[in-house]
């Protein structure tokens, strides 16, 4: 688990919508239907990137390298992170 | 050997929000011709630009993508454009690629894609005034050697730069007829792994017509897309069979994973010599912003705050430079009295043209100001936080965030709004972005409301002067297309259009300073649109109007009329005149059907001049305003003194002198053109986007519904209450 602040609270299987405000983590799998999973990619949502979350609610905000974005609760259910 | 002397032609493409159209502005300038529609790139906008040599290129603007794996229709566009493979477009010689130097590790997605086309490029290295303020460091020159095509560093508003772009553009057109069309070289691509150039080859092979390295990879790897579906509809029947044996090809991964992984790797080796940056970006003014505007409660009072202030821009700014433009054709029209004896050449310019056209043009400022607003916010960044907002609400309504710009673009007007819904993928979720877009309060409502509200609404200010009550009411109006395309939207994506709201994916770009160029221009060709428009189907309807109006004009009823004006007083001879020229507008072909249909009118408060006037409106809705023009500028009578439009309603009464436009039969009329379909381009392309008349129809049938059981209640409630 590479949680920054809150090492604490891992757990074993996080995704996404799980992920604490402002720390950071990594992502180990997407399992997001093939569009929104290749869509995800090609924005550099891949295996071993890291990305934080910068606004929860029923969209989150996602830094990703340079590339912030808007997500839906619900897709990212289906981003795994590393743990 | 000399090529053939054939203009060379260029596409312009990157990712959303690298400045695309800030740099196709720059380079093009006044010599866009992008459709008749102000908006958003939606169609594929073409501009000359002139190199130092002379030679002139053409410079096609596509939409934004991320990839060339097209999911909505809008990618669809720019992949079809740049593979020359749209019939209407020009056959794309060459590349100019942009990229964003704050966000170079992304942006080189698509160029990787991009080096495969077998086309010559340039690419632009944009915003690297932002990257540098990020101590993001590029070694151009490093990056060009790598990826085997020129590299231009530039910010797309300083000039100096504009003119290194020139040069490449020039070096790529002019050099020997050999190297100009070099594309990048072989040894620069990416590596594909083998399960996907193998099963490029199988899919080459299949097909029934030459197919490209390009398309064939995006027909392999893109599962459900349009590249898949173009090429299974020329594929021999055991495709689909085919293509799923080559999907699985390696245990491990997808055949999407491995494109992406292999073209990141590629990315991350270019990157490790070219690049240099923090590892920790420190937090930056987007950052702060975004604390306040995207949160929850602050967020949408700075969302309400920002809209409050558009419309009380529109009203008070607006006000000196219409009652300007009032006062112009008003002289004008006195002049033109004056010089061209009375008769219907004077009465077709005077109550045609002047009253009637020059009525709906005075409304130009506001249409200025709505769409400087909309520029500003566009191309300030602020837009995406609007629609990640919005997308709380849209998603209640079966809706999501990505149909928020397409409806926002509505308010400006509804045919590049429906335009825009080509951004989104999910077909029901267009579809019923599309039916809904006409509720949204277009431009061409706005001289509608500008005209009843100034003359019945009291000009109550508020806050010491910050708010008006007209302003107050102008926004209501707006908001009412809203409350009803809620239960409409909720309506179809239940029965009709059923379906889970899609997945929503919208990036967040930084901030950044509006470039006055491009909201200038956007305001120019948008106001250019709007005087084109009513030069056009405005003028001609309002022909046809005044037409109607003025004939018959029978011999005995003139020679009636002349007998009495000789036998009447002087000091009644006014009085007389206003009676025959009100007696004459009955008496006309429009009067005879306006009793014909004041039956159906009379329940919303209105006479048959209303009722005319808005059937005439079907058109267009601006035509309501030009019509009442011709029609009471014509039954007035007085020739000499035109006043405005306004005053004329005011005094405007039924037989028994009671006032027509009261507050309620004001407020009804708008209330009709705020839920009416009145506009013949939108549902022309309406039926054009959704390949369908079906749907146009019944957008039209349940808006005039809405509409005329809107205007109902409201005149029947408000006069029951004692307005």
């Amino acid at each position: 688990m590479e949680l920054r602040k809150t090492p604490q609270s891992a757990t074993p299987s996080l995704d996404l919508s799980q992920l604490p405000l402002n720390c950071e983590a990594v992502i180990a799998s997407i399992a997001a239907a093939p569009r929104l999973a290749s869509r995800l990619r090609e924005l550099g949502f891949l295996r071993g990137q890291p990305l934080r979350v910068l606004r929860a609610g029923s969209a989150l905000i996602v830094q990703i390298g340079e590339t912030r974005l808007a997500i839906r609760r619900r897709d990212a259910t289906s981003i795994r992170l590393v743990s | 050997m000399q090529t053939p002397s054939r203009v060379q032609t260029l596409a312009l493409i990157g990712n959303p929000n690298t400045g695309k159209t800030t740099l196709f502005n720059a380079l093009t300038g006044l010599s866009q011709q992008a459709g008749n529609y102000p908006g958003v790139t939606v169609e594929h906008k073409v501009g000359t630009l002139t190199l130092a040599t002379g030679t002139t290129i053409e410079l096609v603007d596509l939409p934004g993508t991320y990839s060339l794996a097209a999911h909505s229709p809008d990618e669809m566009l720019a992949v079809d454009v740049l593979l020359s493979q749209q019939q209407d477009a020009p056959p794309i010689d060459g590349i100019l690629a942009i990229v964003d130097a704050s966000n170079l590790r992304r942006n080189l997605y698509l160029v990787s894609q991009l080096a495969e086309t077998d086309l010559p490029m340039v690419i632009v290295l944009n915003m690297t005034d932002i990257a540098l303020k990020r101590e993001i460091i590029i070694d151009a020159e490093a990056l060009s050697q790598k990826i085997g095509a020129p590299v231009v560093p530039l910010c797309a508003h300083r000039r100096e730069d504009l003119d290194e772009l020139r040069r490449a553009l020039a070096v790529l057109s002019n050099k020997d007829p050999g190297v100009s069309d070099a594309p990048v070289a072989h040894q620069h691509r990416v590596t594909l792994p083998d399960a996907l150039l193998q099963g490029i080859g199988e899919l080459q092979a299949l097909a029934t017509r030459p197919l490209s390295a390009v398309e064939a990879l995006r027909a392999l790897v893109d599962e459900d897309s349009y590249a898949e579906n173009r090429f299974l509809a020329q594929a021999p029947k055991d495709a689909p069979d085919k293509l799923a044996i080559l999907r699985a090809a390696d245990p491990e991964y997808t055949l999407s994973e491995l494109e992406s992984n292999a073209r990141y790797t590629w990315i991350d080796h270019l990157l490790t010599d070219a690049l240099s940056q923090p590892t920790q970006s420190k937090p930056n003014h987007s950052d702060r912003a975004d604390q306040i505007l995207t949160h929850r409660f602050f967020g949408t009072l700075a969302f309400l705050l920002i809209n409050a202030l558009v419309f009380q821009a529109i009203y008070a700014w607006s006000g000196p430079l219409m009652d300007g433009v009032d006062a112009l054709f008003a002289a004008v029209g006195s002049s033109v009295s004056a010089q061209i004896p009375p008769g219907p050449l004077q009465s077709l310019i005077v109550d045609g043209l002047i009253a009637g056209v020059g009525g709906v043009l005075i409304f130009l400022p506001q249409i200025a100001i709505l769409f400087f607003f909309i520029a500003l916010l566009e191309d300030s960044g602020y837009m995406a936080r609007a629609a990640l907002l919005m997308d709380r609400l849209l998603t209640r309504i079966g809706l999501s965030g990505t149909s928020f710009i397409p409806l926002l673009s509505s308010f400006a007007c509804a045919v590049p709004g429906i335009m825009a819904a080509r951004t989104i993928e999910d077909r029901r979720d267009r579809i019923a972005t599309i039916l809904v877009a006409p509720l949204m309060s277009c431009s061409a409502r706005l001289p509608v409301y500008v005209l009843f509200i100034g003359a019945f609404v009291p000009d109550h200010t508020f806050l010491g002067g910050l708010l008006g009550l007209q302003a107050l009411a102008l926004l209501a109006f707006y908001g009412l297309g809203i409350l009803i395309a809620i239960p409409v939207a909720w309506l179809l994506k239940r029965t009709l259009l059923k379906g889970d709201p899609p997945p929503f994916l919208l990036e967040l770009p930084s901030y950044k300073t509006p470039d006055p160029r491009t909201v200038l221009l956007r305001v120019y060709y948008s106001g250019r649109a709007f005087v084109v428009r009513a030069g056009s189907i405005i003028l001609a309807t309002t022909i046809a109007m005044w037409a109607l109006a003025y004939f018959p004009r029978d011999a005995d009823v003139a020679e009636r009329h002349a007998i009495e004006r000789h036998a009447a007083a002087p000091s009644t001879l006014d009085a007389l005149q206003k009676q025959h020229a009100a007696e004459w507008v009955a008496h006309s072909y429009l009067g005879q059907t306006g009793r014909i249909i004041e039956p159906i009118v009379r329940p919303l408060g209105w006479d048959w001049r209303i009722g005319m006037a808005v059937i005439a409106s079907f058109p267009a809705r601006e035509i309501i305003v030009s019509a009442l023009g011709t029609i009471y500028s014509l039954g007035d009578g007085e020739d000499e003194e035109s006043t405005s439009l306004r005053t004329t309603l005011a005094a405007a009464t039924w037989p028994d002198g009671r006032p027509i436009y009261t507050l309620p039969v004001a407020l009804s009329i708008m209330v009709f053109f705020a839920l009416c379909a009145q506009c013949l381009s939108t549902l022309v392309v309406m039926q054009k986007e959704t390949g369908s008349w079906g749907w146009p129809l019944l957008s039209f049938t349940y808006m005039t519904i809405l509409a005329y059981f809107g205007a109902l209640i409201t005149y029947q409630l408000g006069t029951a209450l004692g307005f």
